[in-house]
């Protein structure tokens, strides 16, 4: 079980996939809009601190702004303190520090150097010579990075300098006519300033790693020269060649570690990756060069170091975060060589901060495993202990995650200007570095030492694949057969997720029983029940994505019936569609009296959902009267302004659920002229008229508390599940707050037993791990199928669980009911998906909404539209949290004879 | 229950000797007993005997026993009633002074002596023993996954099933988990209701849900039934009705007897009389507050100044522990008589019962609004 055998056993190919696409290498998609926004600013104003003719590119500012995270005044300071200095310093202390044998002989090649500098000093060449210097230096002093936590070479077993052997091997075994090839061969196409000046001799080192990546693929620098991004300004000044050549270099070794690194790359990958996420280009370029170093080094040691490698990952692994940061700073502060070292002190002196954060998310990283891991299946272990088998499971299962996260990067690539196309590499490469370090989780099994309970940092993970999981929970609701089940059929088909089988099959059975038109609806109605009574009865799941969100669909049904199940899905939604038909007289009948269309924006308002699309259905009935719409909407605004919604927040579209029209294209002329010639939005800009999709689209994704204890309230459980273990139980719900992974401890209340999270299921994929907002199916091990019932809660073991009480105290907001509410007035509480049967006990007081101020003390009764503060108690306990602590958990809803009387917010909890 | 003798005396004390005939019977008993009262009974009891050799044996002997009574128990569920006390009549197996538990027996008679009968008590003798305000109805109210049988007599609502079975959602692309379920279910009740409901007793069997759940589940009784040639059901096949409730917690009885299908049917039963006074409560004090009152205070005010009109008082009130408290209240029911108003005696055990316990247990209806300042600060 050597890493030497899964090195062997590495599909290259496979490798090699992600980065044989050179048009994805984007370093800027990493950042958002907002990101942009400063850097452009950021460069404005350090252009304008340091003048134009400093001869520092855009290109640098930009990346030093990266660097320090967009503080101009740092920025300025360090691109106007002169390399010269920082150079010449490095190159000073290089001497003082002896490093161990081979380190010496890195030592010799930063000399080198330095008489190749000192040779042309003070010149511009001179310069990019040492810069160029600084970079290999500096490749090879960050390269014990890497190589320090996946190898640990040297700080935990004093071994000799792998680095600083790759680096002399690199130098003897590397003809030099080569090197001026490739300097040549680097030079047309670029212009680069290293051209003259005997610029050829002057970066000695660079040039070796170089030749090293030539002796091994020529046709590679072919390549690369090809992809370099072209520069108009390829005669400026130094500085900006050492951009250039830096990106070459790291281009260079990009193609390098892929070719050459047949032993080292499955090693090295996870820390260049994860590296590469690192936000200074400084740091990137280096570690590009680190890759082909080292794998140079093991092709030439990889016996020697192999057993080396093996134990040090061990060690490093079971280090906690803490000395692993010292660790890494402390391999930085020796250096590889001397020249390193000071390097490296420059690194310190100057970006430490930057850098040592690097680490710590690095470490993050290498501790936990990643979901998309797709190399994991290369690992053959002959005998895989129990502990490899579980994390193998787990990553395999992982697997078809990554689907899900990949087809969003492109979307938001193809938005991001050009220049900055390396660093989506880097993104790729560091999903791809994760898993790698998963994959060196499992490749000790003797020592399970990562801790049980958190392998993912999920929070970290989760800022990081926030983009890719723009995921909102979207309940449709309104009046009974106002089409809601039929609208997002038919939304679900024409957004491909069903196929045009399977509608065909509904369409005729739906006709065989005399229900045409309910065709779409069978989509989400799946019982038999519902479909031959052609009325939804419960929450029917299931999930789509539009351009930039990715939904999960709670169809809710719209009779009044079955406004419980409506509650339960409705407590699970971060935004709504409220569906209303046009019709004649149907409008009326969903809106006036005791239409649901009524009860259930209120429902969806007192649940927190405050973003709403108004769908007005069946237009089409009318003619697509553009009077009969502006009716609807005129009410329907009025109502839900008066509900609490936000004018902003309410959006209406024209829509035909059964024809499909305006729901995912645009409407044309051609299509609906009656519906064209009319709609349009004056407040939507340059889409006047948008479709359903369009406003999907735009929801704006709510605060998830993801660092919160994990919490999800049951909204169904049951036997088995989706990787059919027989003693585990599945429970579904969104998790209200916190985050889950697979293997966590889970406590359930009540009843507080123990169980262990096998499988997570979010939106009907499998993940391994997930955060508040997502709808997720958990398996759950450990406890008996007996001990669920719906509205327990999941919590995580590591936090004071929730409480179940059977009497606390809320606020409440008091609707219609028929009749006055006393004491001992009885109600059906509902929280989450759970209803029981409570009574107020106690009326405390009423108090004016606006102003807080009590207006009755301890009153015999309350009115309908009044605020009060009361002490319910329930027949049994409820789950329940304050709502300031989670604002899921803390609300609740007071239903009465099939009426919602009041809703209202946890404000206390007694034990007793 | 038979009354089979009576004596009161001027002063209010007296005895009475009943033979309780159904389990109702004793929950009036239980109404009726109060602390410190005497109870002659037929009981078994366990003596040792020694012998002159020494060894010991236990007889279980019948015996009559008059005891002064210090606890009562009441198990609803089974019907039982467990009186403890203190022996007061010398007998020749229980000294004393000797403490005994008594389980009263059906059909056996026992007299009940109290130092003072009152209205209250004299009035739930009245009412027991009255054999034509007999109606026997099961009702079941369910919603998908909770189903509750119950029995509802006169004065009570006894809880005989609470079915929860956990009936899977339906989940996309498949919905046999929730359909084994909802069979599972089905299934349960079908079973409590062969089980529990006697058909030659209950006239009426009342299904209520909401949605469909009551209208599947017959067609799939009817079903089982026919498959199993299950006589009794369905020859009683017209004796289920089939009710909307809102929910199937056992709360929803109270729309049960709202609905004007069963109104008619059970229009004199207590239970539906309790659940009317009660809903014209509420729209009283939706309508006109100063006419509809509760708690003790509230309503002694109204009292003192004569304007109650309907009385709503719990029977828990009356078993109360304490004496003057028992005192507090039917003095309030003997003024409120006075005054010509109606009196309604809730039974705790129906759904209206309980939901005037939570009411502070007694609540007014006035003839005339009275203001009064009811919102004193505690």
């Amino acid at each position: 079980m050597s890493r030497h055998r899964a090195i062997r056993n590495l599909d290259l190919n496979e490798e090699f996939y992600d980065d044989d696409d050179g048009a994805v290498y984007d370093e800027m998609d990493d950042l958002s809009e907002q990101d942009q926004l400063k850097l452009l600013s950021g460069i404005e104003a350090v252009k304008k601190a340091i003048g134009s003719n400093t001869g520092i590119s855009e290109q640098e500012i930009k990346e030093s702004l990266w660097y320090y995270y967009f503080d101009e005044a740092s920025t300025i300071a360090w691109l106007q303190s002169g390399q010269h200095a920082r150079n010449d310093e490095l190159l000073k202390n290089a001497r003082h520090r002896p490093g161990n044998p081979p380190a010496q002989q890195s030592t010799k090649s930063a000399d080198a150097a330095h008489n190749a500098s000192s040779a042309a000093p003070g010149t511009g060449s001179s310069l990019l010579s040492l810069k160029s210097l600084a970079s290999t230096g500096g490749l090879s002093s960050l390269s014990r990075k890497p190589l320090g936590l996946n190898n640990s070479m040297k700080t935990q077993t004093g071994s000799t300098s792998v680095v600083g052997k790759a680096l002399a091997a690199l130098k003897t075994t590397t003809p030099l006519p080569i090197n001026s090839a490739v300097v040549e061969k680097h030079s047309k196409p670029n212009l680069l300033g290293y051209q003259g000046g005997g610029a050829g001799g002057l970066s000695l080192p660079q040039l070796a790693a170089r030749s090293a990546a030539n002796t091994t693929r020529t046709p590679v620098l072919r390549n690369f020269s090809g992809r370099q991004t072209p520069t108009p300004k390829s005669t400026t000044p130094e500085p900006k060649t050492l951009e250039e050549d830096a990106s070459t270099s790291a281009a260079l070794s990009q193609q390098m570690h892929r070719k050459a690194g047949l032993s080292a790359a499955d090693i090295m990958q996870p820390s260049v990756a994860t590296l590469y996420a690192q936000p200074s280009s400084l740091a990137r370029f280096i570690l590009d060069n680190i890759a082909p170093t080292a794998a140079y080094e093991s092709k030439a040691a990889s016996l020697a170091i192999k057993d080396e490698f093996k134990r040090d990952i061990q060690e490093l692994l079971e280090a906690n975060k803490r000395i692993r940061k010292v660790d890494v700073a402390k391999l930085l502060g020796e250096g590889v060589g001397g020249a390193m070292a000071e390097y490296d002190r420059r690194l310190r002196n100057g970006h430490r901060p930057n850098y040592i954060a690097g680490d710590v998310s690095f470490l993050n990283i290498l501790a936990g495993k990643s979901s998309s891991d797709t190399t994991m299946r290369h690992f053959s272990f002959d005998t895989p202990s129990p502990d490899d088998k579980v994390l193998t499971a787990q990553c395999m299962t992982g697997k078809a995650s990554a689907p899900t996260s990949a087809p969003i990067s492109p979307v938001v690539s193809s938005k991001v200007a050009v220049p900055t196309k390396e660093i989506n590499k880097l993104k790729i490469g560091s999903q791809r570095g994760q898993s790698q370090g998963s994959g060196s989780d499992s490749s000790r099994p003797q020592t399970p030492v990562v801790a049980p309970k958190k392998r993912i940092d999920v929070v970290d993970e989760y800022s990081k694949h926030q983009k890719s999981r723009e995921a909102l929970n979207l309940v449709v609701v309104g009046h009974v057969d106002a089409g809601k089940s039929t609208l997002m059929g038919h939304l679900l088909y024409a957004l491909g997720q069903v196929n045009e089988r399977t509608i065909k099959k509904f369409e005729r059975d739906a006709e065989r029983i005399g229900k045409g038109s309910f065709a779409y609806a069978w989509v989400l109605d799946e019982t038999e029940e519902e479909r031959s009574r052609g009325v939804t009865m419960d929450v029917a799941t299931s999930s789509f994505a539009t351009d930039n969100r990715k939904f999960t669909l709670l169809d809710a049904p719209g009779h009044r019936d079955f406004v419980p199940n409506m509650i339960s899905g409705a407590s699970r939604a971060d935004v709504a569609m409220l569906v209303v038909d046009a019709s004649t007289g149907e409008f009326e009948s969903g809106f006036d009296g005791n239409g649901q269309t009524r009860e259930h924006a209120i429902l969806i308002r007192s649940l927190g959902v405050r973003q709403l699309v108004v769908a007005v259905n069946k237009l089409d009935m009318v003619g697509w009267d553009e009077g009969r719409y502006s009716e609807i909407t005129g009410r329907l605004l009025e109502f839900l302004l008066s509900c609490g919604y936000q004018k902003d927040d309410v959006r209406f579209v024209p829509v035909s659920g059964l024809k499909g029209t305006n729901l995912v294209c645009c409407i044309s002329d051609k299509d609906v002229p009656e519906l064209a010639a009319w709609y349009k939005d004056e407040k939507e800009g340059e889409n006047a008229s948008p479709c359903l999709v369009d406003l999907l689209d735009t929801f704006t994704i709510p605060e998830r508390p993801v660092d919160k204890p994990f919490r999800l309230s049951i909204t169904d459980f049951f036997k088995g599940g989706v990787v059919g273990s027989a003693n585990s139980v599945s429970v579904s719900g969104r998790i209200a707050q916190g985050n889950v992974q697979l293997g966590e401890q889970v406590v359930l209340v009540p009843g507080g037993e123990r169980g262990t999270i096998k499988a997570i299921d979010v939106d009907f994929v499998s993940e391994e791990w997930a955060v508040a907002g997502d709808s997720v199916v958990l398996m759950i091990q450990g406890i008996d199928i007996q001990q669920f019932s719906i509205g327990s809660i999941v919590c995580s073991a590591l936090s004071t669980p929730v409480q179940a009480v059977s009497r606390f105290e809320a606020q409440l907001v008091i609707f219609d009911p028929p009749v006055p509410i006393t004491n001992g007035f009885p109600a059906l509480i509902h929280v989450q998906s759970l209803n029981v049967p409570a009574a107020i006990n106690k009326i405390i007081e009423v108090f004016d909404q606006r102003t807080g101020e009590v207006v009755k003390r301890r009153p015999r009764y309350i009115r309908k539209g009044a605020t009060a503060r009361v002490e319910i108690v329930t027949d049994t306990p409820v789950c329940l949290e304050l709502f300031k602590d989670s604002k899921e958990l803390g609300r609740i809803m007071l239903r009465k004879n099939g009426e919602t009387i009041a809703a209202g917010i946890v404000t206390a909890l007694f034990s007793k | 229950m038979k009354l089979l003798h009576q004596r009161i005396e001027k002063d209010q004390s007296g005895s009475v000797r009943l033979i309780p005939e159904q389990p109702e019977d004793m929950w009036h008993i239980y109404n009726l007993i109060q602390k410190s009262d005497q109870l002659e009974a037929s009981t078994v009891r366990g003596v040792k005997s020694e012998t002159s050799t020494g060894s010991v044996s236990t007889d279980r002997v019948r015996l009559r026993l008059t005891i002064v009574i210090e606890d009562v128990f009441f198990d609803v569920q089974a019907g039982a009633l467990r009186i403890n006390g203190r022996n007061i009549a010398e007998n020749k197996f229980v000294g004393i002074g000797q403490y005994h538990t008594l389980d009263l027996e059906m059909n056996q008679p026992f007299t009940l002596r109290k130092s003072e009968w009152d209205l209250i008590s004299l009035q739930r003798i009245k009412d027991a023993c009255d054999i034509t305000r007999q109606a026997d109805v099961a009702a079941v109210t369910m919603h998908e996954g909770l189903a509750v049988i119950c029995l509802l007599t006169q004065y009570m609502t006894v809880v005989r099933q609470r079915i929860e079975v956990p009936v899977p959602r339906k989940r996309r692309g498949s919905t046999t988990n929730y359909e084994s379920g909802i069979e599972r279910f089905y299934d349960q009740i079908y079973r409590g209701i062969k089980q529990h409901i006697d058909f030659s007793i209950i006239k009426v069997v009342i299904l209520g849900s909401p949605g469909f759940v009551r209208d599947q589940f017959f067609d799939y009784m009817m079903a089982q039934a026919v498959k199993a040639d299950d006589k009794t059901i369905l020859e009683n096949k017209s004796k289920f009705l089939r009710v909307h409730t809102s929910s199937g917690h056992k709360g929803a009885l109270e729309e049960v007897m709202r609905d004007p299908q069963i109104k008619t049917q059970l229009a004199d039963t207590k239970s539906a009389q309790e659940a009317k006074a009660i809903d014209s409560f509420y729209q009283m004090l939706n309508k006109d507050p100063d006419r509809a009152f509760y708690g003790y205070d509230d309503v002694r005010k109204a009292a003192d100044n004569g304007a109650i009109g309907t009385l709503m008082v719990t029977d828990e009130l009356f078993r109360a522990a304490d004496i003057p408290t028992r005192k507090k209240y039917i003095r309030l029911v003997e003024d409120s008589k006075a005054t010509n108003a109606d009196i309604l005696v809730f039974s705790s055990l129906h759904v209206s019962g309980e939901q005037l316990n939570q009411l502070t247990g007694v609540a007014a209806i006035l003839n005339f609004p009275l203001i009064i300042d009811s919102d004193v600060e505690d």
